[in-house]
């Protein structure tokens, strides 16, 4: 039961990223700090899969492959990084910083 | 090379580098070495039935006449946290003082201790059998919030000292049904020994109980200042370091370490019943599906139909089993350096059955 919730919440924070470095949709990023924020949550979301409830066995390649796709996700965010505006500076980067203390701390 | 190729060739190697860094830190433990130290039989055997996915293991495979050890992923003389086992220890040490007139089976806690409210009569007995009404671990935002934050961390959920741990037990409510199983109460329990014997917990139960086993090179650490390079790191199941659990209120319950030599003799001391305090065995009351000593539970195997004798471990880079089939007349120790899930003990009581034959 926690594992499956676990395996929603990863899932939907590496869907989100995907949707927002879409350059159409509803969900697609109106700016940069959407885009970083989009990024912080996916990254954030699987330290905190593999500190708290791990995937067990086999399982733990579908992490993997999870941040595979959240390479992905941040490689079409630099493709669209120069068509967009920047957004609100100063809280993404204290959103950056609170992300980096939690891989830190979970490291 | 056109916009497409190069957008192409971004992703690729985003995906690629990011593969390759999931990979390196993939949430799991280190897989174990094919081969090891000590019995080549018994550690192939301990590789397949426990299973590869640890860092290190030990094995052992007690008769009355013979010990085989077998260490995988590390050197033999390692000394793993057995966790829980403490707790057996801690039955035996009981027991003991029993037999040598210092304390009763109904001696309260507030005979011992200067600790109010109800605590003070609850015996060590109740204690020793999880039937003191105390919860598992000690409550409270405080100990709520360390227990998550070591979640997080890695971390050491129990750095308590035995003030602290009295403390945490007087204010506990005594509801919990009786066999609940509490890390709390035998923490109580070994401070209450160790007044009774008016000497530290770790000097009395290496006194009493690890020095006349022959368990010399065991260890019972109340801070990581304590340990040497002889003591393993274990790991998280997700394959973080774990931090050591030491810490002077808990050790009772679960803070010693051993390596598997040590161990063996344990176990060989509770199979030919010649070790101090040994009555600890005798079962007292039901703990279902087992029925439980002073900390010493006792099952029927369900394939063999034979009695056996067992405790397990779990710290949060260990697990641990010792269980004793004195009808087939083996004993089997397993110490794993990965935290829970406990594979452990179902591979222990597997071993129990390969070592001492079905029937």
């Amino acid at each position: 039961m926690i594992a499956a919730a676990v395996g929603l919440v990863g899932a939907y924070a590496v869907g989100v990223l995907l949707l927002r470095t879409r350059s159409t949709g509803r969900l697609a990023a109106a700016d940069r700090a959407a885009l970083v924020r989009a990024a912080v949550d996916a990254v954030v979301v699987l330290a905190l899969v593999r500190a708290v409830a791990p995937p067990p066995g086999i399982w733990s390649w579908v992490w993997v492959i999870a941040a595979g796709v959240v390479g992905i996700g941040v490689a079409r965010a630099a493709l669209r990084w120069p068509h967009l505006p920047p957004g609100r500076v100063l809280p993404t980067a204290g959103y950056v910083a609170l992300g980096a203390l939690v891989l830190a701390v979970t490291a | 090379m056109n916009v497409s190729t190069r957008r192409t060739v971004l992703v690729a190697v985003c995906a690629a580098v990011a593969l390759a860094v999931a990979a390196l830190v993939r949430p799991a433990p280190s897989t174990l070495p094919r081969t090891g130290a000590g019995d080549p039989e018994l550690a192939a055997l301990a590789r397949e039935v426990v299973g590869p996915g640890r860092p290190a293991l030990a094995v052992a495979a007690v008769t009355a006449d013979s010990t085989r050890t077998a260490v995988l992923g590390a050197a033999p003389d390692t000394r793993f946290e057995i966790g829980s086992i403490t707790k057996g220890l801690t039955g035996l040490l009981f027991a003991d003082m029993v037999a040598r007139g210092e304390v009763t089976p109904a001696t309260t806690v507030g005979a011992l201790l200067p600790v109010p409210g109800p605590l003070a009569a609850v015996s060590l007995e109740q204690l020793a059998t999880h039937r003191s009404g105390l919860p598992s671990v000690p409550g409270g935002a405080g100990a709520f919030v360390r227990g998550w934050w070591s979640t997080l961390t890695a971390g050491n959920p129990y750095p308590y000292s035995t003030p602290e741990i009295l403390d945490a037990a007087a204010a506990a409510p005594l509801d919990a049904p009786p066999g609940t199983y509490s890390n709390l109460g035998f923490a109580v329990l070994g401070a209450a020994l160790a007044a009774a014997a008016d000497r530290p917990y770790p000097q009395l139960v290496t006194e009493r109980v690890l020095a006349p086993l022959g368990m010399t090179g065991a260890a019972v650490p109340t801070g990581v200042e304590q340990l040497g390079p002889r003591d393993v790191t274990g790991e998280t199941p997700g394959g973080r370091r774990a931090d050591r659990w030491v810490g002077e209120g808990i050790a009772p319950a679960g803070s010693v370490r051993a390596d598997v030599a040590d161990a063996a003799r344990l176990a060989r001391a509770l199979l030919v019943g010649d070790a101090p305090g040994i009555d600890a065995l005798r079962p007292r009351a039901d703990f279902a599906p087992d029925s439980i000593g002073w900390a010493w539970l006792s099952r029927p195997d369900p394939v063999t139909g034979r009695t056996v004798v067992w405790h397990n471990g779990g710290t949060g880079g260990f697990t641990s089993f010792l269980g004793v089939d004195r009808q087939a007349g083996v004993a089997v120790v397993v110490l794993s350096a990965v935290g829970a899930p406990d594979e452990t003990t179902p591979a222990g009581f597997a071993l129990l059955r390969q070592l001492g034959g079905t029937p």
